[in-house]
């Protein structure tokens, strides 16, 4: 894709902020199905946020059930000039945070991020399985601040500054980190003998 | 495909091709499980202690499995005991469904509007599967049946035990 014309990402978020923000009053007003739809929209981008940071599925599962529970309390402080996803996504970090202080420093953390449902036909030939393996366990090597940006911006694809905005930096320390991250990834892969 | 505003370093195009190919797994369920829990807060803030104890008492004279709210309750002693009776009790609470967060458990009574938590539950999410059993594993929310033994279970209305039943299976 040319530089200059750049098309529109696509993302595995719906992004609507006008829906977000219908959700978002229909739940203070007490309509508890409309939460649901929020979790329809967001919990998958969520839970895969929450596992990149504590690479256990099942810690990630019950977190993601405490971000939104937190996310529903504190629905009325929410932003709703903000998108949705950056402002549950900063939830969930701050979740992830308090859960990994209070891990045990000597428990091993799982690489537990193997994609458990994805069609065979989707992976059937054994060598591409063997380098999506290799490298979904090299992202999940990387320091979390690495891991973060590239699950934010090549898995769940968002935009520089929806990353940006669910990180709370500058877009150009996101483009800088990026670099960095694909940089330490490709080193990382090289040194088990993969070329990238 | 994630497009870049700019070019990337030419170095790093295979990644980043292998990158944005990178399929995004799925992820469990957790709809169900959180709204139960936020309908179960909504129904305790929602609860009024007087209101509480008619219906206690009135779910009891009607031999209905009854009430609930928060897991956040004490687990002080019960002010007051109820038992489930017999008819109503047969068949029931073999079945519960099991509400994600753990020591909730919305157990399948009438109308299904009931949901019981385990009594002196801790903040733990998970349900304990030595005591519960998954009818169907990977449901979501799971359905869980009662082992054996017993479940003492409390009924707290405002943060307030007003009652406990004692659920057998197969009784």
């Amino acid at each position: 894709m040319p530089a200059d014309q750049p098309s529109p990402p696509t993302t595995v978020i719906p992004y609507d902020e006008g829906m977000d923000a219908r959700l978002v009053t229909r739940c203070l007003e007490g309509e508890v199905d409309a939460f649901g739809e929020l979790m329809d929209r967001y919990q998958r981008p969520v839970f895969h946020g929450v596992l990149q940071m504590v690479r256990n599925r099942e810690d990630a599962r019950e977190l993601t059930q405490q971000v939104f529970l937190k996310a529903y309390e504190h629905l009325a402080s929410f932003d709703r000039t903000r998108r949705f996803f950056s402002w549950i996504y900063r939830i969930a970090v701050n979740e992830a945070i308090t859960f990994t202080r209070a891990r045990h420093s000597h428990e091993p953390i799982a690489e537990d991020l193997e994609p458990a449902d994805l069609a065979p036909s989707a992976m059937d030939d054994l060598e591409a399985r063997r380098r999506e393996r290799e490298l979904r366990r090299a992202i999940a090597r990387l320091d979390p601040k690495y891991g973060a940006v590239i699950t934010l911006f090549h898995l769940l694809q968002l935009p520089y500054e929806a990353v940006a905005e669910a990180l709370e930096l500058p877009e150009k320390t996101i483009k800088s980190r990026l670099f960095t991250a694909r940089q330490l990834l490709r080193e990382d892969l090289e040194g088990l003998g993969y070329e990238y | 495909m994630n497009t870049e505003m700019e070019a990337p370093d030419p170095r790093h195009a295979r990644l980043i091709e292998a990158l944005d190919r990178l399929p995004l797994p799925g992820a469990p369920d957790l709809k169900g499980p959180v709204l139960a829990e936020l309908r179960a807060r909504k129904a305790a803030r929602g609860a009024r202690p007087n209101r509480a104890l008619w219906a206690f008492a009135l779910a009891c004279a009607a031999a209905v499995p009854l009430v609930l709210v928060s897991r956040h309750a004490s687990p002080a002693p019960s002010q007051s005991a109820g038992t489930m009776a017999p008819q109503e009790a047969a068949g029931w609470p073999q079945v519960a469904r099991a509400e994600g967060a753990g020591a909730v458990l919305t157990v399948r009574g009438k109308g299904d509007r009931y949901a019981f938590f385990l009594a002196g539950t801790s903040a733990s999410l998970r349900w304990d599967p030595a005591r519960w059993e998954a009818v169907a594993p990977g449901a979501e929310p799971a359905v869980l049946r009662l082992r054996g033994g017993e479940a003492r279970v409390s009924l707290c209305v405002g943060g307030q035990t007003v009652g406990e039943v004692t659920l057998r299976p197969g009784q």
